[in-house]
């Protein structure tokens, strides 16, 4: 008998108590213990510390949501603003109805008569520390009256590649979960969907804008879907809808909470029209998509880092103004071509589209150095590694020089857009 | 997306005999007001799928190259 048990006097004495000083060092052995016996409640804050966990006894199952990449979202924090506005700077783009604007990788899509100024702000609100910045949405053509199919909306792409770990189209597929900030001019509710563009199926939830103009951080955790595998290459598999307004065809019905086929009834019920007046404002930011059923902490990462990403997708050389300093080539022995290689600084998604501006800004053109500005050209011989060659057509001044002084050089600035 | 003035455009490759030929890999053409713009012939390149849509759907046409 261990020298600190209870002893046969002792419990005859009615002493039934076994105090911490009764058990014997050691004596609780792993074999004593039910499953299960020990919960959270039993453990003293911070009574786990390092030296007590053996090694490899944490799994993966026990790190979801910590650590790097948990966050599915490219630019989810709006650091990232590359498209460039001579007029307004830095990711803004005016009068935009259908397209990127704004920040990267957050595109505007829609077909109601709205038109609006999107761009990357500082907000003047700031929604939560560490958050600086966000993407605005500023109404400049309203659309108060919607027809049936008319649409609007914020979307972000993903492409299959990146999301084979949802394991989607298996039973084993993933809840996700989405969390952001939004600042809405209009109370009430909003729609979330998500859209299977490999399958064509759908799911949507609603959240609730209680105080109009007023940041509100939103939560929303979506079921993982047992059909429709996603294609694993770099084109568009999966798409996230922040809904801005929606004509009767998707709002009649009931909202389609659960994966299904895509029909438009339903898609969008009782979605508000913030696009109605052109004093609306709407912002989003702190953008966070990941596995599992839990909201944990925004993952920031580094601009340099998600600058990085977002070139995966777009380049644009001219975020300092006219220069010089994006592209250049030689003058080829080919009359009206031009080669000289131009490294990407991302490998891009796929094979992009380019567009070349010369010194004095002109858009799809090129200076010949020691000849004259806006030689119309267009890239051609180029990868998603890089631009090799440029073929003039004769437009603005006229095709490239010949003859003699053919060492002039072909410089300027691009523009690399890969997109989904 | 405005889809104007679209045109292959054909770049200078070399076969195997090192003969130089030109192939077709681009469409040049004016996007929303933005003039030469160079459109891979990738279906996986946004602006190549939407010009193939406006070609079946609109009416658009492309104009063979030089």
């Amino acid at each position: 008998m261990p020298s600190n048990s209870k002893n046969i006097a002792e419990l005859l004495n009615t002493d039934t108590t076994i105090a911490v000083t009764d058990v014997a060092d050691g004596s609780i052995t792993t074999a004593k213990l039910a499953a299960d016996a020990v919960t959270a409640a039993k453990l003293a804050d911070d009574s786990v510390v390092t030296a007590n966990i053996v090694d490899g006894n944490v799994t993966a199952v026990k790190t979801t949501g910590v650590g790097r990449g948990k966050n599915l979202i490219i630019n989810g924090a709006m650091q990232v603003a590359q498209r460039y506005s001579a007029s307004s700077g830095e990711g803004t783009v005016t009068g935009l109805q259908d397209g990127y604007g704004g920040v990267d990788r957050f595109r505007l899509s829609g077909d109601t008569a709205a038109r609006a100024t999107v761009s990357k702000t500082n907000a003047n609100t700031t929604p939560e520390n560490g958050f600086k910045s966000a993407v605005k949405i500023d109404v400049t053509t309203a659309s108060g009256t919607l027809s049936a199919g008319n649409y609007h909306y914020l979307g972000y792409r993903f492409e299959g590649r990146h999301l084979q770990h949802i394991k989607k189209g298996t039973s084993s597929a993933e809840s996700l979960t989405l969390q952001f900030w939004v600042r809405s001019p209009k109370t009430g509710t909003h729609i979330l969907q998500i859209y299977d563009n490999d399958n064509n199926r759908g799911i949507s939830q609603a959240y609730t804008v209680s105080s109009a103009n007023t940041w509100e951080k939103k939560v929303m955790t979506f079921a993982g879907d047992t059909t429709g595998t996603l294609d694993e290459d770099q084109n568009y598999s999966l798409q996230l809808y922040w809904w801005l307004a929606a004509g009767s065809d998707y709002t009649t019905g009931s909202l389609r909470t659960s994966w299904a086929s895509w029909t438009a009834n339903g898609t969008a019920a009782g979605q508000v029209n913030v696009l109605d007046n052109t004093s609306n404002d709407f912002y989003l930011t702190g953008v966070q998509m990941e596995v599992g059923t839990n909201a944990t902490d925004f993952e920031h990462r580094p601009y340099h880092e998600e600058l990085h990403s977002c070139m995966r997708y777009y380049i644009n050389t001219r975020s300092g103004g006219n220069s010089y300093g994006g592209i250049q080539m030689d003058r080829s022995v080919y009359a009206n071509y031009a080669y000289g290689y131009t490294s990407f600084p991302a490998e891009m998604r796929n094979k992009p589209s380019i567009t070349f501006y010369d010194g004095s800004g002109n858009a799809g053109s090129l200076t010949e150095n020691g000849a004259g500005h806006n030689r119309g050209c267009v890239a051609n011989s180029h990868s998603s590694h890089g631009i090799a060659g440029a073929e003039s057509n004769g437009t603005g001044t006229g095709h490239f020089s010949s003859g003699a002084g053919a060492g002039y050089h072909l410089m300027g600035t691009y523009i690399a857009d890969a997109e989904l | 997306m405005k889809i104007e003035n679209a045109k292959y455009m054909a770049e200078k490759q070399m076969d195997a005999d090192g003969k130089v030929e030109d192939v077709v890999t681009t469409i040049a053409c004016t996007v929303d007001g933005v003039p030469n713009v160079s459109v891979p012939i990738d279906e996986g390149n946004r602006h190549y799928i939407e010009i193939m849509r406006q070609v079946k759907d609109d009416g658009l046409t492309i104009a063979d190259a030089d």
